[in-house]
């Protein structure tokens, strides 16, 4: 195919707790993502879709397992690597936004760029830049409180975006909005896809998820079903970039 | 993450809740106002109280019969023990009496003291209009008096008593001098003084005995040579060593700098402990800043802050607030020191090394009690925090 895999996960298990109260969360998982995807992991609530995502994003390690990010296998690193993958090569987006309430926007999408060790000259200028990319331009000085959760999502995923990382993994991203907000969001998501980000959401919206090009069932730990999407929806983009719908 | 992001990161947090910044502050605050204050006092004490030991005149040594021992001295024994104990330049005896002095309708109720015209040089005690009695005027029992500046207030207001006659008990006596001003001493007031020659002293107040001997040393390296030979003297002669004190100047002064000192750090203990309260608000805030800021924790860890960027985090907010209390302390202790100076009429004394050690001992509570707050913070499990409601 000639485009690299990203995400490598192979038989991979995790397993919580310890004795008689072991939960089995990951059994035997095996999942390639390639470069350029857009992928949904699907399931009900504990079918272990937020621990997989815990794994991708190195917030977690597998208890057994490899997983291989780009060429590195990160299953065993120690915390320190870990926060330094999660640093350069992730970019997390959540269902709550998860915006520091007391920093403005800019300063939130700085953040990873701070623990990079970024110069800040540079760490404005890419900030700065990343909010204009999600249409947020003007108002980057606004603090969460005066954003809507539309706009807040935006700045988390300007923030998410701002160190280049290889993979966007957006956990509900569109859990906490209105279905137009909902739908600004998926929009901007496909607009990065199409430039070339890869991308891995977990949602319970199955319309949400057939946004994307590619669904992964998830039931007890495992991977039950995983089908390319024929035709994914392409989500109206009446207000990225341009006119902002509410303030 | 480098530390002046660090100091930016804690002012967005302090600044965001001032009202309790200011509080935990508080403690701190007080803390190391009351550190300074408190050694202020006594440090200011100490210097006093070694200044008017100094004033007594010095390398003075003081010998004092017991009377409980029913040891008494007389002029003679004065003059005998000065060719006793060589290395004594200066001996002086002393009659100590209540008396009432009168000039025109003013009475005034002082204390003489008849001695010998070694005085200006034994108690370091000058004239400052006039002159001083001689040996004549000693041998003649001249009636002749020395006013100190309080006395010399107290009856003449402001006319100059040089040439003048004050009536002393009675009998009248012709004023040659005033001494200059000396101030208190060990709750007295040395200026509260009239001087005659001792010998006038025994026939005003009926007496043959004197209340102490004074001498000084030929030289202040002599002094301990002088004491131990001058309790050899009286050992010898009574057969014990309770009949007669002998203290030198030194010695009290290094008693009383032990006392003071004692005092001083009972002081500074007991506003360390203030302290160290400040420090435990500290802390209590810092727990409870981790346990609300969990969440902004588990997404810091999600973007790639590592163990110790969250370390740091926390640790200089508690050291940012315990530094700028400290500071504020620093600012108040001093001013309350002058305050109290004011106010109470306490010498204080601030020093340099005190402000230090308290604005260092400020910042190590900071470190100190922040340490297990940041600590708990950087532990977190970014999965766990991120899950925290």
């Amino acid at each position: 195919m000639g485009v690299a895999n990203v995400i490598n996960l192979s038989h991979v298990r995790k397993v919580y707790g310890q004795g008689d109260v072991q939960v089995l969360a990951l059994q035997d998982v095996s999942l390639h993502v390639s470069q350029g995807e857009m992928v949904a992991i699907m399931g009900p609530s504990g079918s272990g879709k937020s621990t997989l995502m815990n794994v991708i994003g190195c917030l977690d390690r597998p208890t057994a397992g490899t997983y291989i990010l780009g060429d590195r296998d990160v299953s065993t690193l120690a915390d320190n690597d870990l926060a330094r993958v999660r640093n350069r090569e992730i970019g997390f987006v959540f269902q709550t936004f998860n915006l520091l309430p007391r920093l403005n926007a800019l300063q939130n999408v700085e953040l990873p760029l701070i623990y990079r060790g970024e110069p800040r000259s540079s760490r404005l200028r890419k900030a700065t830049a990343a909010l204009a990319m999600v249409g947020l331009g003007e108002r980057m000085h606004h603090y969460p409180n005066q954003l809507s959760g539309g706009q807040q999502q935006r700045v988390a995923i300007a923030r998410a975006l701002v160190g280049e990382p290889s993979i966007l993994l957006a956990d509900e991203p569109t859990g906490n909005l209105d279905s137009r907000a909902g739908e600004e969001i998926m929009a901007i998501f496909q607009e990065l896809n199409r430039q070339g980000i890869t991308l891995v959401m977990v949602t319970h919206d199955e319309r949400v998820a057939r946004h994307c090009r590619r669904i992964i069932r998830m039931l007890d730990g495992r991977i039950v079903a995983d089908d390319p999407v024929p035709e994914p929806i392409v989500a109206s983009r009446h207000s990225v970039g341009g006119e902002v719908t509410s303030a | 993450m480098s530390i002046l992001e660090g100091i930016r990161m804690a002012w967005l947090s302090l600044s965001g809740n001032k009202l309790r910044t200011f509080l935990t502050m508080l403690g701190v605050i007080i803390g190391v106002a009351a550190v300074i204050a408190m050694v202020s006092i006594g440090q200011g004490a100490t210097s006093q109280v070694t200044s008017q030991v100094q004033s007594l005149g010095a390398n003075l040594i003081v010998i004092a019969p017991s009377a409980s021992a029913g040891v008494r001295f007389t002029v003679d024994d004065a003059a005998t023990l000065a060719g006793r104990v060589p290395e004594l330049a200066q001996v002086m005896p002393v009659i100590t009496s209540p008396v009432t002095a009168q000039y025109g309708i003013t009475n005034y109720s002082t204390t003489v003291q008849g001695v010998t015209e070694n005085f200006p040089q034994v108690r370091d005690f000058p004239v400052a209009v006039g002159r001083f009695f001689n040996a004549a005027d000693v041998s003649d029992a001249a009636n002749v008096a020395v006013l100190g500046q309080t006395v010399a207030t107290q009856l003449f207001k402001g006319v100059n008593p040089v040439g003048r006659s004050v009536s002393i008990n009675g009998q009248p006596f012709n004023v040659i001098g005033v001494l200059t001003a000396k101030g208190g001493s060990l709750g007295q007031n040395q200026d509260d003084v009239v001087v005659i020659p001792v010998t006038t002293a025994e026939r005003l107040v009926r007496t043959r005995y004197i209340a102490a001997i004074y001498a000084i040393p030929k030289s202040a390296d002599l002094s301990a040579v002088a004491v131990g030979h001058l309790e050899n003297v009286f050992q010898h002669k009574y057969q014990s060593d309770q009949a007669v004190t002998v203290l030198a100047q030194d010695q009290l002064l290094s008693t009383v700098n032990t006392v003071t000192m004692t005092l001083t750090l009972m002081l500074a203990a007991i506003a360390g402990i203030s302290l160290l309260v400040g420090g435990i608000g500290i802390m209590n805030i810092m727990l409870v800043s981790v346990t609300e800021r969990t969440r902004e924790i588990g997404v810091r860890k999600a973007l790639g802050a590592r163990r110790r960027d969250v370390m740091q985090q926390f640790l200089v907010e508690s050291v940012f607030l315990a530094g700028v209390g400290g500071i504020i302390g620093i600012l108040l202790g001093v001013g309350g020191a002058k305050l109290i100076t004011q106010l109470a009429g306490w010498a204080t004394s601030v020093s340099v090394p005190s402000v230090l050690l308290a604005f260092v001992f400020a910042t190590a509570v900071g470190v100190g009690f922040g340490m297990w707050p940041a600590v708990r913070a950087a532990n977190l499990n970014p999965i766990d925090a991120l899950r925290y409601e």
